[in-house]
């Protein structure tokens, strides 16, 4: 169906396969199948369907909640070979694609046009369209741009039976019948494979600017962009990065020349027509200094624009060097929780001895503490556990949720009650049951085990 | 007292419950229930399930549609359910109930230079929680994005009762499948809703139109594509056809395209300049008071009249839509939204023929077309696109999860 170089069995290639961007779990997979087309995805479906095996599809497995991990006797069936674009249509401002295609691949391809694709998650030289749509990925411009669901017009479903189905699409009617699209957007691989994905361009904008400001503590950092979004400004992005985390970056070989005395960094950026953005920057520097920043400065060139960034762009890379392992937690709050929020993850880790650094999209109120730990100590591991179903509660607590972007998988099932009731979990599996009766799509993700009575 | 008013009576005393009601889609109810809380609310839906009576939700009724629905049936109101629940401007979010009018809440928003950037036709009178069901497209959802892209969650009451809390307040959620997609444009197939989080945005601090008039529309479809391939995003661009304002601005041409510009004030200006030399036209540009009545003439542009048709294609298409409506006879009112590639028709008298055809251009380019309201006989005239069967499979089986009894707009596909 797919050729034998394209179908591995060996234990040896499998490894490769046996965990995703969530390094504590490792899942080794029956097999992986590479088909390489929609119709040869739809007949290794249609097969594993005969034969009533489980399916997890995967994109390149940088996903942080373990979503791509096969369970007992899974098939993973990759699309590391549906890797074409399709066709770029500027006229339209579309794109039709492989779900293997890599996003920054997207958007290279489509400059040349005047357009690009506006999702950019951190892992955006890495990770795949197909693995955005499953998770619904958000990047650090979706505070302006919103997130992946906004820009996919349009998906080709491979059923659990291998039938393909089309959903959606920009020619047609967006407001008849269901939003199948809006619905298999962010449901990580539980209803169907997608196997063909049409995306929304958005024109370049014409010029960017970019302010850091440097602040004594994250509480000032935060207040600032409440400031900011008060002014009625609408920046393309707004990150914090904390002062633990400033350190690392500047300890490594990622140094960005962010004071390390600082109590945290705060990237604003405005994008759009270059004749607003002085203005723009202007009134985000004002609220800056007026929240108690030290400094506050501005990239003059695309060189100097990278060099604020870096130390946002490089806080995992460089977090990861601090310790032998890494969690990439993930949660959001309403902004304006932000302040109290982050001052009680700090006397969490605190009470559990450990180290947490914060970088995160503050402008969505998207959370990112990640804690420093090694998983060979399994007393230091269960600490980590702890601190983090507690940072979770707080987070819903703070009328929040336990993920903003990076799914639920298999790493947040446990936490699912904390935010949903057992009607809205019950709901869930229902719709998940009308796409997937057997339960053969990427079993035992996302929702929580049923409750014995 | 009617078998059903009577069946209520028991969940909906007093004032909540009265005996018939107007008509929808020419259909007759039983009653009008307007319950004032959710539990009561959800007491309807049960009791609808148990005894198996039909329920109509209906907010601010601008968009019944063209289907009646089957008798016996209550309409449900939510106009009972109202108000701002919360709003903290500096988070963006409001979260209000479902009987809330888009014209009270751009009010409330308003006072804190914030707005839902929404501007389908009646949109003042329309309901938050309506808003949510039809998941109503309008021309700023070019640059702003559709009410899906910006309902952060919402309660629903399930059609046998169920309160579920889907989603929820921040700006970004992935904490399970998101059913707040799912519901957004259910038309009240699935359930009723009775509360909606919005993210909400600054309002920008100015705004002008670029106006260009044509006699012909089809003269004004060269520089619609160019702005809608233009390096600057505008707010939004809509060709009216067979429209003449009232407003102060003069007598409007048989056909106009107006490219609404926002955003900061040097900013606007930059923008229509970079318009205007990409499109090469010339543009009349209009301003304040008289730009704000003519966004809000455009609004309900087309809307109302005997028959009123969607179409949809792409963008590059939204000639090929425009000439088949210039090819419809009688009196037609026209509003494309140039950006999105979709078209609103408004006529009078529109024959069973010249529907057919209107349906066969969609169906040939690829694209959509419906009735949104229109005489019934039109709904008998054959030549709809088919529908893909495991996607109706799929939309059935959906509805009923929610609604296990089939009480909930007997009669409409969603």
């Amino acid at each position: 169906m797919v050729g034998r170089d394209h179908v591995i069995t060996e234990a040896g290639r499998l490894l490769v396969y046996e965990s995703d961007g969530l390094s504590a779990y490792r899942w080794p997979p029956r097999a992986v199948v590479l088909p390489a087309s929609a119709e040869e995805a739809s007949g290794v479906l249609r097969l594993l369907h005969a034969e009533g095996i489980p399916v997890v599809p995967r994109g390149a497995g940088t996903g942080l909640s373990g979503g791509a991990l096969a369970p007992e006797g899974a098939v993973v069936v990759g699309t590391a070979r549906m890797n074409r674009i399709l066709a770029v249509d500027p006229p339209n401002r579309l794109a039709r694609l492989q779900p293997g295609v890599l996003n920054t691949r997207l958007s290279d391809a489509a400059r040349p046009f005047g357009l690009y694709y506006a999702p950019d998650p951190s892992s955006q030289a890495a990770c795949t369209i197909g693995g955005n749509v499953a998770e619904n990925s958000g990047g650090p411009h979706c505070l302006k741009y919103g997130v992946t669901s906004r820009y996919i017009s349009g998906l080709t479903l491979a059923m659990v039976d291998g039938e393909l189905v089309q959903i959606g699409g920009a020619g047609r009617d967006p407001e008849a019948g269901y939003d199948l699209v809006g619905l298999v957007v962010g449901s990580e691989g539980c209803f169907a494979m997608v196997v063909e994905v049409e995306v929304r361009l958005l024109p370049l904008p014409e010029a960017v600017r970019t302010l850091l400001g440097i602040f004594e503590s994250v509480e000032a950092a935060a207040r600032a962009v409440t400031a900011i979004i008060g002014e009625g400004l609408l920046p393309a992005a707004l990150e914090i990065i904390d002062q633990g985390t400033i350190r690392a970056v500047e300890a490594s070989v990622y140094a960005a020349g962010y004071p390390t005395d600082a109590g945290a960094a705060l990237v604003v950026e405005f994008d759009g027509t270059e004749a607003g953005l002085d203005e723009d920057a202007r009134r985000a520097e004002a609220c800056c200094l007026a929240a108690g920043a030290r400094e506050v400065r501005r990239a003059r060139d695309a060189t100097e624009r990278l060099a604020l960034w870096q130390g946002r762009k490089k806080a995992f890379g460089a977090m990861g060097r601090v310790a032998p392992d890494l969690l990439v937690q993930d949660a959001t709050v309403p902004r304006t929780r932000l302040p109290e929020v982050l001052g009680r993850i700090g006397e969490i880790s605190r009470r559990y001895d450990l180290t947490v650094g914060n970088v995160f999209h503050a402008g969505d109120g998207n959370l990112h503490p990640n804690i420093l730990f090694d998983r060979r100590n399994r007393e230091e591991l269960e600490r980590v556990e702890k601190a983090s179903k507690e940072i979770m509660a707080l987070c819903v607590e703070a009328g929040g949720t336990i993920t903003g972007e990076h799914g639920v998988g298999v790493d947040k099932r446990g936490y699912m009650r904390l935010v949903h009731g057992a009607d809205e979990i019950e709901a869930m599996r229902g719709v998940k049951a009308v796409f997937d009766p057997r339960g053969l799509f990427n079993p035992g993700k996302v929702l929580p085990d049923e409750e014995v009575p | 007292m009617s078998r059903v008013a009577a069946a209520l009576a028991g969940v909906a005393p007093g004032e909540a419950l009265r005996e018939g009601g107007p008509a929808v889609a020419g259909a007759r109810p039983d009653a009008t229930v307007t319950p004032t809380s959710v539990e009561q609310l959800a007491g309807v839906l049960k009791v609808a399930s148990a005894q198996g009576f039909g329920v109509v939700p209906v907010g601010g009724g601008t968009d019944p549609g063209p289907v009646p629905p089957l008798e016996p049936f209550v309409v449900l109101s939510t106009r009972g359910l109202r108000g701002v629940e919360t709003y903290e401007p500096a988070d963006l979010t409001m979260s209000a109930w479902a009987g809330t009018t888009l014209g009270e809440l751009q009010d409330v928003t308003g006072a804190h230079a914030q707005w839902l950037p929404f501007d389908p036709p009646s949109m003042p009178t329309r309901t938050l929680g309506g808003l949510a069901a039809t998941g109503v497209r309008s021309p700023l959802c070019a640059s702003y994005g559709a009410p899906r892209d910006h309902i952060l969650g919402l309660t629903l009451v399930t059609g046998d009762g169920r309160v579920l809390r889907l989603g929820g307040r921040v700006m970004k959620n992935v904490a399970g499948f998101d059913l707040v997609k799912l519901l957004v444009g259910s038309r009240g197939t699935l359930g009723v809703v009775v509360s909606v989080t919005v993210r909400l945005f600054p309002r920008p601090e100015r705004e002008v139109a670029l106006v260009m008039e044509a006699d012909r529309a089809e003269d004004l479809v060269a520089p619609a594509r160019a702005v809608a391939t233009a390096p600057v995003l505008p707010a939004s661009a809509v060709l009216a056809a067979g429209f003449r304002t009232t407003a102060a601005g003069g007598a409007v041409r048989a056909a106009s395209l107006v490219v609404r510009v926002a955003g900061a004030p040097g900013t606007v200006a930059a923008d229509a300049a970079r318009l205007q030399a990409h499109v090469g036209g010339s543009f009349r540009t209009v301003e304040g008071a008289e730009a704000a009545s003519l966004f809000e003439d455009l609004r309900d542009h087309a809307a109302a009249g005997e028959a009123v048709v969607r179409m949809a294609s792409l963008p590059a298409s939204v000639g090929d839509l425009l000439a088949a409506v210039a090819a419809v006879p009688g009196p037609v009112h026209v509003l494309a939204d140039t950006m999105v590639g979709t078209v609103r028709m408004a006529a009078e008298g529109l024959s069973g023929e010249a529907w057919a055809e209107l349906r066969g251009v969609a169906a040939r380019l690829g694209g959509g077309c419906v009735l949104e309201r229109g005489p019934l006989e039109l709904l008998d005239v054959p030549g709809a696109s088919p529908a893909d069967s495991r996607v109706e499979a799929l939309t059935s089986e959906l509805r009923a999860r929610f609604d296990p009894s089939g009480v909930l707009w007997r009669g409409r596909s969603p």
